[in-house]
């Protein structure tokens, strides 16, 4: 038949077929409505434009400092405001120990490593400021006594059983209770040497340091031979903290404390210190160790548990003579 | 709400523009609709596009900002209509290979009948809609699905609406201007003729005429088959026009006057009736203040006779109609139109029908029969193409709702 060709009919009736003819889109603003819509279109397109330039230049920002931070090396340095929650450290020896340069841009994640590395640092913060300025926030640990070498080094014990030396420690705020046979192991994590079980000796220090600041004052050694390094085994009989205090050699009308005993259990060691505090506000000890058989003595403290009344058990303490130190 | 599924549909009449802003997922819903005054068109035709562009876009606006996505609208669907559309029917043949017919037959038939087509098409004319009538198998039988059954040849029939590209690419022009795409163009005739669709009339023989101020479109469905569409440049504005020359008055005083008295059936007992001009502050153009009511009556009566008769001849060209006729559109709603129209078209079922397609109340006026039913049919093809894209197209799809 003359009519068919070699061409698809199907694709030939699409050629013919209203959507072929040329359509031209756009917002032509001859008419009022259609101006509008180029304004508003156009406003928002613009405001979508803005939007996506302010999320990228903040990403931008916020990946160029993220590369500043970990770069080992940068273009330009930094400046740093040191502050520490404590108190002890200051920013000389920030500089000292961490060797921060302003003329370089400080890789923050090694400075705070090397900031940890400081057993006297619990915590440290570091941020980076508008501007390039880099903040330095650290947290001290807090000495509740000291550990005495064999050749004299003092050193320092922390809440958290932490020792740590005590050269930055100003000696004024150094004059902390002497720990004697500590047991000191090595943490596998940080690599800083502790004092095992510490937890209830802190509760000790501070009771004793808040209640009865004047009799704590006079504390020289903690002995930590019978305290147990497992805060489990506080409550067993053997379980004790041996206080020694200052000499009273100087006051001959007086008879001598060698040194007090406290049980190793909180609740005990709580009873005793009132105990104790009581008895040396109403001067009945000074009153006892001032008599006169008792001014050539020397006396242990003791506190025992009172179960005469099973149902009303309490805390008595005594006052036991011992040989006098010279006469040992 | 996802902008991507919000559409615009657009009936640019000769008096009035209709704007539906429609969301067409998951359910059609209007939401938002204006219509104003269309300037710069006359009986279907543009006259002054520029004129035309401002009131139409002018339209599109207020229905965006009525659905609150002004500007962001970017695909629109048409109707066309007037008198650069018309339509043609085609049969292509093919003889049945092997003793009953199989899909390669239905093809071929296709195929030729596509073919016809192309040869109908003048080069100056784009087609508008193809609209599949069914097969004949021996020129006797009419068959939907023809597979399988016996016969030596296959015959596939086809209404195909075509409409003059330069009519078209003016119409593009519109939406085009205000930044949006046109995705669907359907004749006004058979948008027409779905918004008035119900379902017990779906297999009856039935004659849907769309009365509006400049033309007026048809379509016929014979067996609930579309048979015919067309467009015949008489409308309302004729009447308007042929009043404002019968009894001497301005034209706006004639459009007045014929939507408060006109009939389309001149009654006997107005012989005598006589409507007093002064209250209507007329214009005369001799000193009278009295015009015949009756005479106005027949002046309109003549008018609509003439149309329904030009329908008429148009529609039994080939057989005889006897059926349900619907009138719809602006003039339909004339007193005394479907009694006239059940004289013509020699029918008692004559209805003046309104939009039955679920939408508020608001839209169930005549005026809106060809915007309401553009967007049903907007609707169903947008569904149709996405079935036939498959799941590709639905991942493309969504990709584009994502992006969007």
């Amino acid at each position: 038949m003359p009519r068919r060709q070699e061409q698809d009919p199907f694709e030939r009736i699409r050629a013919k077929e209203w959507r072929s003819l040329p359509q031209n889109v756009s917002v032509s603003g001859d008419t009022r409505a259609s101006k509008r819509r180029r304004v508003r279109n156009a406003s928002r397109t613009i405001s979508v434009a803005l939007l996506f330039a302010g999320i990228v230049a903040l990403f931008g920002y916020v990946w160029a400092d993220m590369m500043r931070g970990f770069s080992e090396e940068g273009a330009s340095g930094a400046a740093a405001e040191f502050s520490s929650e404590g108190g002890v450290l200051d920013e000389d020896w920030f500089r000292a120990w961490t060797g921060f340069d302003e003329s370089r841009a400080p890789n923050l994640n090694r400075l705070r490593r090397r900031l940890l590395e400081y057993p006297q640092i619990k915590e440290a913060d570091i941020r980076r400021l508008p501007g390039g300025k880099i903040r330095v926030s650290v947290r001290e640990r807090r000495p509740i006594g000291r550990l005495v070498g064999a050749d004299g080094t003092v050193r320092l014990v922390a809440d958290d059983g932490v020792i740590f030396p005590s050269e930055t420690f100003p000696p004024s705020r150094a004059m902390l209770p002497i720990f004697e046979d500590a047991k000191i192991a090595r943490d596998a994590g940080t690599g800083f040497e502790r004092v095992e079980g510490i937890g209830p000796l802190v509760e000790f220090v501070d009771e004793a340091r808040t209640r009865c600041l004047p009799i704590f004052a006079e504390w020289d050694v903690i002995s930590l031979k019978h305290f147990p390094a497992d805060p489990n085994d506080v409550a067993l009989p053997w379980a004790e903290i041996r206080v020694v205090p200052k000499s009273s050699a100087g006051n001959p009308s007086h008879g001598r404390v060698r040194e007090i005993v406290f049980s190793a259990e909180p609740k005990s060691f709580r009873q005793d210190l009132r105990l104790l505090s009581a008895a040396a506000a109403e001067g009945k000890l000074e009153e006892a160790l001032s008599a006169p058989e008792a001014r050539k003595k020397d006396y242990r403290i003791l506190f025992i548990t009172n179960r005469k009344n099973p149902a009303e058990e309490f805390r008595e303490l005594r006052l036991i003579p011992v040989p006098a130190a010279g006469t040992r | 709400m996802a902008q991507s599924n919000i559409s615009a549909v657009i009936d640019i009449g000769s008096a009035e523009t209709k704007v539906f802003i429609v969301d067409l997922e998951p359910q059609l819903k209007i939401v938002g609709a204006f219509s104003a005054k269309t300037e710069g068109m006359r009986r279907g035709e543009i006259f002054n596009l520029g004129a035309l562009k401002e009131s139409v876009h002018g339209v599109i606006r207020q229905a965006e900002l009525q659905a609150g996505s002004a500007g962001e609208i970017r695909r629109a669907c048409l109707a066309v209509s007037g008198t650069a559309v018309g339509g043609f029917a085609v049969q292509g043949v093919t003889s049945v290979k092997s003793r009953s017919v199989s899909a390669q037959d239905e093809r071929a038939a296709e195929k030729d009948a596509l073919d016809v087509c192309l040869h109908r098409v003048p080069e100056n004319r784009r087609i508008v809609r193809r609209i599949f009538r069914g097969f004949r198998l021996d020129r006797e039988r009419e068959i939907i699905d023809p597979r399988g059954l016996s016969g030596n040849e296959l015959f596939y029939d086809m209404w195909v609406v075509d409409a003059e590209e330069s009519h078209l690419l003016e119409l593009y022009q519109i939406p085009n201007r205000y930044g949006m795409e046109i995705d669907g163009l359907f004749p006004a005739s058979l948008a027409a003729a779905e918004s008035v669709r119900s379902f017990s009339e779906m297999d009856k023989n039935r004659l849907v005429i769309d009365i509006g101020a400049g033309t007026s479109d048809f379509a016929l469905f014979r067996d609930g088959r579309l048979a015919l569409t067309g467009v015949i440049p008489v409308g309302g504005e004729h009447v308007t026009s042929d009043i404002s020359h019968g009894l001497q008055i301005r034209q706006e005083d004639a459009e007045r006057l014929k939507l408060r008295y006109a009939k389309a059936i001149a009654c006997d007992e107005d012989v005598l009736a006589e409507i007093d001009l002064d209250t209507f502050e007329c214009e005369m153009k001799d000193f009278s203040t009295h015009v015949s009511r009756y005479k106005m009556e027949l002046i309109v009566q003549c008018r609509l006779e003439e149309l329904f008769g030009l329908i008429r001849k148009k529609v039994e060209a080939d057989e005889p109609f006897s059926g349900v006729v619907q009138l719809t559109g602006g003039t339909s709603q004339m007193l005394g139109i479907c009694e006239l129209a059940g004289r013509i078209f020699r029918s008692a079922e004559v209805r003046a029908a309104t939009p039955n397609q679920g939408f508020a109340r608001n839209y169930a006026d005549p005026k809106y029969a060809t915007v309401v039913g553009l967007a049903v049919l907007y609707r169903d093809e947008l569904r149709a193409r996405r079935k036939s894209a498959g799941p590709a197209g639905g991942l493309r799809r969504f990709l584009k709702k994502i992006i969007s």
